[in-house]
């Protein structure tokens, strides 16, 4: 009845994904809590697999689904829990939001 | 400035990361408090307790110690903030977040690892959080024990869905039952009060085995329970939660926050649910849970400042239920023809508490807490009718202190209780007033880290029991790191409620007998007991282990007996009644994000019953399995985008009243012992950015007890009994909710 269930919920999931491409991208995260900002809400964004942030140079990495987000989609989900991504600029609304720890100055 | 302290901090971290590799664990400590706010600490103590390695905080808040490769737990404490323990698996910079110690009349629940013991209290404590209630649907306080291995939930019947919790194999009215430390399941609440606290208004629930403290009543006696419900100040903005499932019931919680400044807060919380489909699935002609609607709500308010934190509320209540034959209409049906049971509860409940805090003597402490309620039943189990009023008012001073030192602690204080029962059942009229006035003195002495001693004494006076003493003892020795040992042995009292104690046992054609003149309304009982917990690693990762052992032996008690047939008795004891429990749990987490439970308990609960002719047996007491094994493994993936959660429970079999001459299911009823039985639950949950929703199955092997109800065709005869209960009455359940959280 379990198997039954499991089956039952994760079939779609696996059914539909797409590739999927691993991508870095340089951010501007600071402490522990910034990683666990970012990953976290990457992690529950739509089509994004795995998320890791590396302290020692900023860098995400970041494996998704490319029939179900895009490059841009993932850069925002950065950029709107108040980081930078690459070149784009992190949000001010977000940004406002963060610890004083993770702010940048 | 702090981006130059930060770019140091980094320049520093990365010289010596570059230094040593694979040695050195550095790390910020800051404070974090509930509004958000941080800062450095200076001066926090950091240590590895197993390699006994330590250091403090520089005046930027940071650390480094070598930890020459090994990893484990590594522990940081700073005076007026909780100790944290993190597990530190590699060389990466930490960085630390210490949350103030709460300086609410409340103990302080501190733990580690994926345990839920509660290291630190000198009590034998179990602390079920959100996390751990999100294990299963829990829409209420009954379905959150689900998971837990030293509480079992049973239907008292199966007619009017009335629940009983049960630890060390006494019934939940031995279990002190308090929200937020005021009594909360006591009186007339009783039969229903599980049902009447909404899983999503709970924040933590704090569950201690063996005798409790003086400075909460007498009434504690297996054990207690306090549950903290959600505050306004740290709770979510808003948030929704909907639920339902198979059988035809429906829940909706909507509750929200509101901070007006950093001192007042007020929080709002809404609950409604019904069971509107007539559900009959053994198909037995009864309903299997009852129809019913409830509307709960709640609306408290917080004010804080650094000398004052006063808490108050009010919650109002209402639930209509209706049970029995699935043909049985409130308005126009018959009683007499056809067995209906319905049950209407009113309750308003208002309470206050107020703290006085002295900031530069934080061991020092004022605290009042007053509670008052009026509590309406009426009921009807075919034509036999209940009527039930409680008026209730409760007030608990505490004053603490201490002695030279903070190693001598104490907290005194007086209480007062003023209890009104107005009760009739067919007829029979049970009024009465309760004045309790009560004083209490606890002392604490603490050998840091090492030994706590507690010895509380408490002197109540009841206008109709006289004059009660409650002597309570704890001790608690951390023999090492990863072995402690707790003991604790006191005594407690409680008035008998013979009506609400015993209401789903109603649900037969028996007749119901009270001896009133075999004693003094009151059980009476000691409970002895210890624990021993021990921690070691496996592949560096933290096994728990248990083992518990208690003892109650009732000074006196009031029996409930059914063993005789067509007749309940309820009367005194006239010898002896004890409850052995001894339990084994392991807590284990194999991998990351992994966590394995499983636990063994074993029970011997016996007293003394009366035979019609004036003879005394010794018989175990019905309905209680003398064995149980628990089994819960939960994975979530990383941030709890999937989580699973599986738990097995396997019951052993228990003893049925000898009702042979009754049964018409002869073989269970030969040897008098219900067949053991195995239940499953599982559930598997999803989290989204802004929402999350949970599937669910219960008792997936579908097991059920046939024939729950006995004689069901002719409910009018003398046979009719619906209190049989050993085990589950419905089969497969599943469930579906979702949780939608802003923040």
């Amino acid at each position: 009845m379990k198997k039954l269930m499991f089956l039952f919920l994760l079939a779609p999931a696996v059914l539909m994904a797409g590739p999927k491409v691993k991508i870095k991208i340089r951010t501007s995260a600071i402490c522990e809590m910034c990683k666990e900002r970012i990953e976290k809400n990457l992690t529950l964004s739509k089509g994004v697999k795995r998320a890791e942030l590396d302290l020692n140079d900023k860098v995400v990495t970041v494996t998704y689904d490319v029939s179900k987000t895009t490059f841009e989609a993932v850069k925002k989900a950065i950029t709107e829990v108040g980081y930078d991504a690459d070149e784009a600029v992190a949000d001010a609304k977000g940004y406002e939001k963060l610890p004083s720890c993770c702010k940048k100055k | 400035m702090k981006f130059y302290s930060i770019l140091l901090g980094l320049f520093l971290y990365l010289a010596i990361n570059l230094d040593s590799k694979a040695q050195v664990i550095s790390g910020r400590v800051m404070s974090l408090d509930a509004q958000g706010n941080m800062a450095d600490l200076v001066g926090a103590v950091v240590n590895h307790p197993q390699l006994k390695k330590g250091t403090v905080t520089n005046k930027e808040g940071r650390f480094t110690l070598d930890l020459q490769g090994f990893q484990g737990f590594l522990r940081f404490s700073y005076t007026g903030f909780q100790t944290d323990s993190l597990f530190v698996p590699t060389n990466k910079p930490i960085h630390v977040h210490l949350m103030p110690l709460e300086k609410e009349l409340k103990e302080v629940v501190v733990y580690a690892g994926s345990s839920p013991h509660d290291r630190t209290s000198p009590l034998q404590t179990e602390v079920l959080t959100v996390k751990t209630l999100a294990k299963a649907a829990c829409c209420n306080l009954s379905e959150s024990f689900e998971t837990n291995a030293s509480v079992s939930v049973n239907y008292n019947d199966a007619v009017t869905g009335s629940k009983q919790i049960q630890l060390l194999g006494l019934s939940g009215i031995y279990v002190q039952t308090n929200t937020e430390n005021m009594p909360s399941i006591r009186g007339l609440k009783t039969t229903y009060g599980l049902n009447y606290l909404p899983g999503t208004w709970i924040q933590s629930i704090d569950l201690s085995k063996g005798q409790s403290s003086v400075v909460n009543g007498y009434e504690s006696i297996a054990g207690a329970i306090n549950v903290e419900l959600a505050k306004p100040d740290t709770t979510d903005k808003y948030y929704l939660n909907t639920y339902t499932n198979s059988q035809g019931r429906f829940e909706v919680n909507q509750q929200g926050a509101k901070k007006f400044d950093n001192h007042l807060s007020t929080g709002w919380f809404a609950h409604y649910s019904s069971q509107a489909y007539r559900f009959d699935g053994n198909g037995d002609g009864f309903l299997d849970v009852p129809l019913y609607q409830q509307v709960n709500l709640l609306n408290r308010w917080k004010y804080k400042s650094d000398l004052w934190m006063v808490q108050g509320g009010i919650n109002v209540l209402y639930e209509d239920r209706l049970a029995g034959q699935k043909n049985f209409y409130a308005n126009s049906s018959d009683r007499n023809l056809i067995y209906g049971f319905g049950s209407k509860t009113n309750r308003i409940e208002g309470f206050a508490k107020i703290a006085r805090l002295f900031p530069d003597k934080p061991y020092k402490g004022i605290g009042l807490i007053l509670n008052g309620y009026n509590h309406d039943n009426l009921s009807y189990f075919a034509t036999r009718n209940y009527i039930g009023n409680e008026q209730s008012f409760y007030a608990n001073l505490i004053y603490q202190s201490i002695i030279g030192n903070t190693n001598h602690s104490w907290r005194a204080g007086g209480s007062f209780l003023l209890d009104n029962f107005k009760e009739s059942y067919v007829g029979q009229i049970l009024d009465r007033r309760e004045v309790v006035p009560g004083i209490f003195y606890e002392y604490t002495y603490t050998y840091p880290e090492k030994f706590t001693f507690i010895l509380g004494n408490r002197l109540d006076f009841h206008n109709q029991l006289g004059t009660q003493w409650v002597p309570r003892m704890h001790l608690k020795w951390d023999i090492n790191e990863n072995l402690i040992f707790r003991f604790s042995s006191g005594k407690g009292w409680r008035r008998v409620n013979f009506f609400a104690d015993n209401f789903g046992f109603f649900a037969n054609q028996r007749s119901l007998n009270i001896a009133l003149s075999s004693g003094s309304p009151m059980d009476i009982a000691w409970n002895t007991g210890g624990s021993l917990s021990y921690d070691f690693f496996v592949n560096n990762r933290k096994v728990n282990l248990v083992l518990d052992a208690y003892q109650t032996n009732f000074e006196q008690q009031w029996l409930l007996d059914m063993e005789t047939a067509h007749a309940i008795y309820i009367y005194k004891s006239p010898g002896k009644s004890f409850a052995n429990s001894l339990q084994l749990e392991l807590n284990y987490s194999p991998i990351k994000r992994m966590d394995v439970k499983v636990a063994y308990r074993i029970q011997d609960v016996q007293a003394d019953y009366k035979l019609d002719y004036g003879d005394i047996v010794r018989l175990q007491k019905p309905f209680i399995n003398k064995e149980r094994v628990l089994v819960n493994v939960s994975y979530y993936t990383p941030y709890e985008k999937w989580k699973f959660d599986y738990t097995f429970q396997w019951n052993g079999p228990r003893r049925i009243p000898s009702t042979l001459h009754l049964s018409q299911n002869a073989d269970f009823f030969l040897n008098n012992q219900s067949p053991a039985f195995s239940t499953s639950y599982a559930q598997v949950s999803r989290k989204f950015k802004k929402w999350e929703m949970y599937v669910g199955a219960e008792n997936m092997f579908n097991f059920k007890q046939e024939n729950p109800v006995m004689y069901a065709n002719s409910p009018f005869s003398s046979g009719f009994d619906a209190t049989m209960v050993w085990g589950p009455v419905t089969g497969s359940m599943f469930y579906l909710g979702t949780r939608l959280k802003i923040n």
